[in-house]
């Protein structure tokens, strides 16, 4: 069953996607990126609603940015039971149709980063759970916002493996 | 209401335990946000006759439309109440401190939270959105700031936001802090004895909702515009600044996209610091010789020398008077005070030898003083008060004189440090103190804290012109032209006292901006942005005037919020807060001309680089001209004034 799921995948499994690399060290914490990301995917400003999440300790100075990082082999798209995750065809991103989400949770759970990194997050209205993730602005010409708006250069949007 | 407010205050009394949300929607759009809401709440709800440790006392703390959004340096907050610092008696006034905390408040699901009442015994207040509860802290009682929130986050989770108190404010100290993160403090106004009185260990704060913007895709058109305008850093003398900071730079709130003099992390072998510390980072060279006015840039490599850096000491000063809630600023207020004891052969009072150039003197100092024993218990007054108690102090009659003129010199007016005004400790020239002496004089607090853009413009000139590099070269006539096309204030930064008229307004439109920001709220060093960024100096040779755009904050308020106002809407807002500051002192404390003329001294003394001064007559027609161009008669908003601001409840409670 599996296999015959790679084989009729919307798009040829050696489709790579473009990539948000970050550099960890330069990250001050500000939240920038948080604030853009949720401002332009959900209209509202809301950390909690943001694809990429900054682990801030503040006391000891420690800022670590979690973000999808496109995999190559992306588990969450090969085992979303519903087909909600799809591969664009412009960046590669992998990203959640909430259309067809279910809310099951079969990605945050075979995602390599989770649980550590929260890079697979969802949201609840109506007694229904919608998960959501880095779609690397898929929709946005001049590229991921994050990149964008960080001060420090902190992301740096590496689009050369499309 | 579309965006930006939540419309809702939460309300604890900790004496009855109770919570309950104030609506105060009907502030909204008249007060912004910020300074003008608490202002506005202090007005509604603080009588004239409560004192700083009275359980009825207010403690607001305030956020503004912009807080919790992406707007670059919207992530302060503001804390009021009646200041325990104040001299000679304390009075209501506010502070702005920055980091995290504001923006999770807003994330909670309130503009701001007002705790009143005292608790029987030490608790802290955990909001979780709608969920506020009390939990006991005697636990927490005589903890350190940074072990209480680590203690605290280790309970509620790494993304709880904590205000709190150390030892200092448990125990009344006038000059106590309420910490937050390593540096961020609300630190000269004496709030951490007001949370103390209170018997509120601290506030832990995480909010999982977010704020609502007016017309999202506006906003962060213009919230990108903004930030590549402020990316470079304060205004004025970082006009021509590289791109990228140093490694070490940080920033010290939310949503700061800029390359930032005040706030550093260093990598350093501290003794009981955790090794790196964030920091004003100029404010460490008088432990290696105090002269404020010579210290020199030049002395910043040493930070970065290889192993134990000379000021790790002095670091760790810094760092134990954080984690005991102490404001840092008063070490610069005791350290020239105890020179004069010292250089009249005092070596020591009570119990307490005076080795002022020992870093182990100031520790010892500091942690007797959160602990208020033996004479630091005077001490714990501030240098301001220490100085009326001489006596007790056991010093012989022949000092006081000395003593207390400095003392006074070091704390000039209403009990608060002097700070880049000019005259006390630094140069300022001609006519920039004029405006730290019109801000002075109708403050409630030192005003630097809120008047960065008028102070920061002594860069510009000698003797300080070089002293933060990198620094524009600009001339005063390049200067001028800037303001008169931006404000259509002609010479306004010519030498003296002419054109007077001009000079009045110019303080005054500060004043309003400072509001504005304020009730925002944003960074003061940030805003308003009165002056363009520069890559490179040639940009500025090459540029006739400088202009920057004063029209950001209305640029980002109007569609985050969906009130549109343009930049003369905010700034009659900002009058009206002005105006309801200078009512609420009228009505609470009988503020009046002589209060202004308290700090008439300090001007008339000459300016040190340029001899200027003010006398009586002088002094005198300045106030009288200020009054005018406010429509204040006898310092009094007129019937006129409040009702063009349609400030009626106010008009009634002056007038009858």
């Amino acid at each position: 069953m599996a296999k015959e799921g790679l084989e009729n995948a919307r798009v040829p499994k050696t489709k790579r996607s473009g990539r948000i690399v970050i550099h960890g060290e330069r990250c001050w914490g500000c939240s920038l990126c948080e604030l853009a990301c949720s401002l332009y995917h959900e209209g509202l400003c809301n950390p909690s609603f943001s694809r990429i999440s900054v682990r801030k300790d503040f006391l000891e100075l420690s800022f670590k940015p979690d973000l999808c990082i496109q995999c190559a082999w992306p588990s969450c798209y090969y085992e979303c039971p519903a087909g909600a995750i799809l591969i664009d065809e412009r960046t590669g991103a992998r990203y959640i149709d909430p259309d067809r989400c279910t809310g099951c949770g079969r990605c945050a759970g075979v995602c390599p980063l989770m649980p550590d990194a929260e890079v697979i997050r969802y949201r609840e209205s109506g007694g229904k759970r919608t998960y959501f993730k880095c779609d690397l602005c898929r929709e946005r010409n001049e590229g991921p916002l994050c990149v964008a708006v960080c001060p420090r250069n902190a992301l740096e949007y590496d689009a050369k493996e499309v | 209401m579309k965006g930006g407010w939540k419309g809702r205050v939460l309300r604890v009394d900790l004496s009855n335990r109770s919570v309950n949300v104030l609506d105060i929607s009907h502030y909204i759009p008249h007060y912004i946000g910020g300074k003008g809401f608490a202002t506005k709440v202090a007005w509604d709800f603080l009588d004239g006759d409560v004192a700083e440790y009275d359980p009825e006392n207010l403690l607001v703390f305030m956020t503004g439309p912009l807080t919790g959004t992406l707007a670059p340096t919207s992530g302060r907050g503001l804390i009021c109440s009646v200041s325990p610092r104040v001299y000679p008696k304390p009075w209501y006034t506010r502070s702005n401190v920055g980091g995290f905390w504001a923006p999770e408040l807003k994330y909670a699901g309130y503009d701001g939270l007002i705790v009143t009442g005292r608790s029987e015994n030490p608790v802290y207040l955990f909001i979780r959105d709608g969920d506020v509860s009390l939990h006991d802290a005697r636990d927490l009682w005589g903890t350190g700031t940074i072990a209480t929130q680590r203690i605290l986050k280790e309970i509620h989770g790494p993304k709880a936001q904590v205000l709190c108190i150390g030892p200092a404010g448990e125990n009344r100290v006038r000059f106590s802090t309420i910490q937050h993160n390593l540096s961020n403090a609300a630190g000269q106004t004496g709030f951490g004895g007001v949370m103390g009185s209170k018997n509120l260990k601290a506030v832990v704060i995480r909010g999982s909702g977010g704020v609502e913007i007016a017309d999202p895709p506006r906003f962060l058109d213009r919230c990108l515009y903004t930030e590549e305008l402020v990316r470079n850093g304060p205004n004025i003398y970082h006009m021509v600044s590289p791109k990228m900071s140093s490694p070490d730079k940080m920033v010290c709130s939310a949503a700061c996209p800029c390359n930032c003099e005040a706030f550093a992390r260093k990598n350093f072998t501290a003794k009981f610091g955790p090794g790196r510390l964030t920091m004003l980072d100029h404010c460490m060279y008088p432990m290696h010789g105090w002269d404020r006015t010579e210290y020199k840039r030049q002395e910043a490599p040493e930070y970065r020398t290889e192993g134990v850096p000379p000021l790790g000491d002095c670091l760790d000063v810094q760092y134990c008077v954080e984690d005991l809630g102490l404001s840092i600023w008063d070490f610069y207020n005791f350290y020239p005070w105890f020179e004069v004891f010292v250089r009249n052969g005092i070596v020591s009072v009570g119990d307490l030898a005076l080795d002022i150039e020992e870093p182990s003197f100031w520790f010892d100092f500091f942690h007797r003083i959160a602990r208020r024993e033996g004479v630091c218990d005077i001490f714990a007054e501030g240098v301001r008060r220490s100085a009326d108690r001489l006596p007790d102090l056991g010093v012989s009659p022949e000092h006081f004189d000395e003593l207390r003129k400095i003392a006074i010199f070091q704390q000039p007016g209403y009990g608060f440090p002097a700070h880049r005004d000019g005259r006390s400790a630094e140069s300022q020239p001609s006519p920039l103190w004029m405006f730290s002496m019109l801000h002075w004089a109708f403050d409630t607090r030192d005003p630097m804290s809120s008047h960065h853009q008028t102070s920061f413009l002594e860069f510009i000139f000698p003797p300080h012109h070089g002293f933060m590099n990198p620094v524009a070269d600009v001339s005063r006539e390049k200067m001028n032209r800037t303001y008169e096309r931006l404000l259509g204030m002609k010479d306004v930064l010519d030498e003296g006292f002419e054109p007077m008229e001009e000079k009045v307004r110019f303080a005054i439109w500060h004043q309003h901006r400072s509001c504005i920001k304020d009730s925002l709220l944003l960074c003061d060093w940030i805003f308003p942005r009165t002056f363009a960024s520069y890559e490179s100096q040639a940009g500025i040779d090459g540029a006739d005037e400088l202009s920057g755009d004063i029209d950001l904050e209305a640029k980002l308020f109007s569609p985050a919020t969906g009130v549109e106002m343009d930049s003369e809407d905010l700034e009659r807002c900002g009058e009206r807060i002005y105006n309801l500051e200078r009512a609420l002192h009228i009505r609470n404390y009988g503020r009046n001309r002589r209060t202004d003329e308290s700090i008439e001294w300090l001007f008339e003394l000459p300016e040190k680089s340029d001899g200027t001064k003010l006398d009586k007559p002088l002094f005198d027609r300045i106030v009288d001209l200020y009054y005018d161009c406010r429509g204040w008669p006898g310092g009094r908003p007129s019937e006129d004034t409040l009702r063009r601001l349609g400030m009626n409840d106010v008009l009634r409670a002056l007038y009858g």
